[in-house]
Formats: structure tokens, sequence, C-alpha cells
């Protein structure tokens, strides 16, 4: 019989660490397909947050460097530099890149160190039980915002975009099978460019459906919204241009 | 060997470089920025590399990435920078991970010189009260030995190695002999994470994991940090260095190290021409700590003990006192604030004991 569908070999064959229903395990499941694709299993390291994404190192069957809250672009820069021929993948939260680590998410774009950062935007904290991130919508309540957060989501993107060394930005989601099909070709455009020396950033907009209120059956529906409100998708900068 | 007459800051980078580096990453403090410039001029020579990040979080990560790949990095930095570096350095000791830090200490928000980061480079790096090695030179020429081989002992002892100068050691100038260039190298202790070609999966080093289904997280980290106990006993049985100046005959005892020790062999000098049988005995390696040389004082018949250093509070002066025998009289003179110690001074404190313990 004719194999027409299996695990990626860059997928571990352990179950996921993640809740039932998380995009993280969508998003990861299109890294390995990529990688797959492109044979850049044996190239790649993917450098591992604290968080929720950290539970990407059991599920990887590709090589991992771990990293302090935060601090994954530099760790990521620093392996780049040292080993030029490896694929660098910076997995990033949102608490990761956009609240303590925005220091480090910024300058590794100035430079425009050759490595691919992928941050998985749920926001909240999901890991340590859904606190508002600085990616929270207004008006959301989370477990530390109980009137509905207050401030003004950062836009990570949006702000990378207006630096001149980033050749690659985009916002993607994995909510329904026409965005999970646009995230793989974003996913792999990011990976070619990252291969010829250049600088990319990818945005997924996540659900969180442990800690959030949204169950997992209705969070392909509250991303679509969220994505018309405050975090629209596309692409913000590609071949360093912007759009 | 080459001869220079070089800045101690510049003549340490130099060191680094010839003892074979992979990457420096820095940011900019006082005293300490001439290793930044130097790096940034010569880590080329060696085709390593050189990054100047937008903060020490981002250096001391830069380094910590380097080590779990096997590779030898350098940083420097001083007092408030040491305290953003140590996010990283509590982890990467609990991790196993080497990377070199040279300190030139400071006067917490003045420049000038002090050795006010003793405890904190001592009595645990970071969160988990974990040691790292750590150096004190008291001329340049002995700076530039250590920095030499600092790296090979850090891939040796699988832990980060600190260089603790001062403003005054880093900012003076003195002839130094230079070693030969080496090569870097890579560490055997670990397979270096950065492609899985012919070979299986790895993880980096990170917080200890458990090695069997019946081993929890809990044991795991239990025997991670007994294991790195028994290492530091170890090391204090074996690692320890020290330097002992006109000990011979000596009943007293000046306990010092870096540049504090550096003026005390004047203070002898002093009270020697006085007629007192003094000697100096000055710490090289801060941690592992010379207890055991400390504790023979008393077979030595040492009766009387002063601690001298750039701190105050004393911080040495009651690491000698814990390790002590309890009978022998131990003072201390300590000047602080970027205030340097005075040989003269020094005698008189030396004196005023020595009067007390004769009365």
């Amino acid at each position: 019989m004719e194999c027409v569908y299996k695990r990626p070999e860059s997928l571990s064959p352990y179950p996921m660490m993640f809740c039932p229903g998380c995009h993280h395990a969508i998003l990861l499941k299109l890294i390995a397909e990529v990688l797959d694709e492109m044979n850049l299993r044996e190239q790649a390291v993917l450098a591992a947050p604290i968080g929720c994404g950290g539970m990407t190192v059991p599920a990887s069957n590709f090589d991992t460097i771990f990293s302090l809250h935060g601090r994954v672009p530099s760790t990521g820069s620093a392996v780049k530099m040292l080993s030029p021929e490896s694929l660098v993948i910076c997995y990033q939260g949102d608490g990761d890149a956009a609240a303590i680590g925005t220091a480090e998410t910024i300058h590794v774009a100035r430079r425009g160190d050759p490595v691919t950062v992928i941050f998985v935007n749920n926001g909240v904290f999901g890991m340590t039980g859904g606190q508002a991130a600085p990616t929270t919508p207004v008006g959301t309540w989370t477990i530390t915002s109980k009137e509905g957060n207050k401030y003004v989501p950062l836009k990570v993107p949006e702000m990378i975009a207006t630096l001149d060394e980033p050749d690659f930005v985009a916002r993607c989601a994995v909510n329904n099978p026409k965005h999970i099909i646009q995230c793989k070709k974003a996913i792999r455009h990011a990976f070619e460019r990252q291969m010829e020396g250049k600088y990319s950033f990818i945005e997924v907009v996540c659900a969180c459906v442990t800690t959030t209120g949204v169950k997992a059956e209705k969070s392909p529906e509250f991303i679509e919204q969220v994505t018309k409100s405050d975090f629209p998708l596309g692409e913000f900068k590609r071949d360093g241009k912007r759009l | 060997m080459t001869k220079a007459f070089m800045k101690g800051n510049e003549a340490v980078a130099e060191a680094v470089i010839r003892g074979g580096v992979d990457l420096f990453a820095g940011y900019p403090i006082t005293p300490s920025s001439e290793m930044l410039e130097y790096a940034s001029d010569h880590m080329g020579d060696i085709d390593a590399k050189f990054i100047q990040v937008e903060s020490e979080l981002a250096a001391s990560t830069m380094l910590s990435a380097a080590g779990l790949i096997g590779r030898r990095a350098f940083t420097t930095t001083s007092g408030p920078g040491l305290a953003l570096m140590t996010e990283n350095l509590s982890n990467m000791i609990l991790s196993r991970v080497t990377a070199l830090f040279v300190v030139v200490q400071r006067a917490a928000n003045n420049i000038t010189p002090e050795q006010a980061d003793y405890n904190y480079a001592t009595k645990g790096l970071g969160h988990n009260g974990q040691r790292g090695y750590t150096l004190a030179p008291s001329t340049l020429q002995e700076a530039v030995d250590l920095a030499y081989t600092a790296l090979d002992k850090g891939q040796e002892l699988e832990c980060p190695v600190l260089l603790m100068m001062d403003g005054m050691l880093g900012q003076m100038e003195e002839p130094v002999e230079l070693p030969p260039y080496k090569p870097s190298k890579i560490s055997t202790k670990l397979i270096p994470p950065t492609g899985c070609k012919g070979r299986q999966k790895v993880d980096s080093r990170s917080m200890p994991r458990p090695r069997s289904l019946t081993e929890t997280m809990e044991d795991a980290l239990e025997r991670a940090r007994n294991e790195l106990y028994q290492d530091y006993q170890r090391w204090v049985d074996e690692e320890v260095l020290f330097e002992e100046y006109m000990m011979d005959d000596a009943e007293y005892v000046i306990v010092s190290y870096g540049s504090s020790a550096r003026i005390c062999r004047d203070a002898i000098k002093i009270l020697r021409e006085k007629g007192h049988r003094v000697g100096l005995f000055r710490l090289i390696t801060l941690s592992p700590f010379p207890e055991k040389q400390i504790a023979a004082f008393k077979d030595r018949g040492i009766k009387g003990v002063l601690t001298v250093e750039m701190a105050m509070p004393p911080m040495l002066h009651y690491d000698v006192r814990l390790h002590l025998d309890q009978n022998i009289p131990c003072k201390f003179y300590n000047r602080c604030g970027g205030n340097i110690v005075d040989e003269i001074e020094a005698a008189e404190a030396m004196e005023k004991m020595i009067k007390e313990v004769q009365k």
C-alpha cells in the first residue's frame, strides 16, 4: 500500500506535552514538515524558550538549545555566529519575546543576525496560568485583569518592520486550513532566506485553550475575531522591502 | 614570549585571545571598557567573533550559548553589570557550562577600585547559591598567566570562571610577558547541539533532568546539587591556589588578595624593618577558598591575623575568621568607597594587634 501521510521525521515519536487543542502543536508540526521538505533536519537547532514553548524540546526530533526567559534570540545569534552552517530557529512565546525579552527581540532584528524568530502570540502567559501579557487585547478578561485588560497590545511585527535589516516579517495564524497553508509557506520562505544569511520574523497568532476561557472547539472562531481586530494577518516586509 | 608595556584591561584581553577563544560578547562599563575596545580590535587576529550587544543580559546569554555548544567565550564587566550577568551565571553553574567573566570590580555607583564583589562571586552566583571557579590576580603578569589558562580550567572543571580584577589592576600599566598563541578547543565533554547529522538528536544541557524513569525531577536536581557540592569539596583539596611571602618564620600574618595584597607586601617590609616577624598569605583562588591552609595557621604557631581588603563590610575577613582557629586573634583593616588601602596604615593596624597580643 502507498503511504500518503505520516509523522514528519523532524517530529519525535513521543506524545506532545501541549494541552489538547493547543496551537503550539500545529505550529511545531508545520516547522517539522518544512524541515523535512527542505532536507534541513540535520542542520536545524531550535533555541527553546521558558514557558509553554519549552515543550518543543522533547517534541522536536532535531537539536535544541536551552535559553533563559526572554534571551532566545541572543542564544540563537551566538549559535549562528559560531556555527554558521546551522539553521537556527528562535522559538518564543509572548512573555518571552514581547515582555522580558523585548530588547533581545529588537536588537537581534536591528543587527539582522541570520536567524528565524518564530513568535507564538497567544495573548497570555500560558504556562504560569493565564496572566495578562503585553499582547493581550484591550478589554480581555485574564486572571490578572478581571475588569478587562486596559493596555493596548504590543504589535511586534509592525515594530520590527520599521527596521532596515529584517528581510521577511509576517503575521500568520493556524486556526483554519487556509491560514495553516499560508503559515507553512511563510516558515519555508523564512528558512530559505536564513540560508541566504537573512533575518526573518514570523508572529503566529495562537489560542491558549486552557487559561483564557476559550474552549478548544471555539478557538478557531476566537482567533478569526482577534486577527480581524487587533492582529491583522499578512506580510509586513518581504525581501527587505516594506509592504 | 612577547614583552609589552600594557594597560591591565588590554593585557588580560590579549592573554585570553592568545589562550584560544571563539567569541567575545560584551557591553561597556567603566572601569572595564578598554577590554571591550581591545577585543573589538584584536578578536579578528585569531579569526574569532566579537559582538557588542544591547545589555549584560544578552552578553551572558551569548557566553552561555557558546558554552552549551562546547565553544569558548569571554566577557568583561563590573559590579552592576555582574549583577545582570548573574541571571545566566546561576544557570550556567547548574548546567555545567563554562565561559570566562573578567570582573573589574568597582565601588558601587562610583567607578573607582574596590573589592566589593567578593561575597557575590564566592558565596553563590545567583539564585541557586552555587559557586564558580574564582581567581584573583595581584599583578598584571599574574592576571595574564591566569587569563591565558582560565578557559582550559573552565572546560576541565565544567563551570564558569571569574577573574576578579579591580579598577586599580584594570587601569594601571605594567610590563608583561605575553605567552604564545594557542588554538581554541571544543569541549569533548558534551555533544554540541548544532545539527544532528549522522547521530541522534541532542538537547543542550539545561537544568538537571531525570536519568531514569524512576528518578523524579526533584531527585535529579538534588543529585546535581550534591554532585556540585562534592566537586567543590574536591576543589578545596586539589584546585586551591595561594602565595606565601615571608611566611617561613612568621608569627603574625596578613591575609589579603588582589591589589590589596600587592600593597601589603610593602606593609610586611615596613614591619620586618621594625623587627616584627610578619608574613603575607595571599589568596589566588577565592573560590575554592584555601580553608585548610588557613586552618593550619594554628599548627604553624601563628599568633595573630590581620585581613586587608577594599570592602566594607568586611567580606574576606569573615571567611578567614570562619576557618581560623578561634583562639587566634583576627582583626581587619579595610578601606572602601574607592579609597585604596595604604601600606603604612596596614602596618599600624598590625602593630596595634601585635601589642594587644603581647600584653
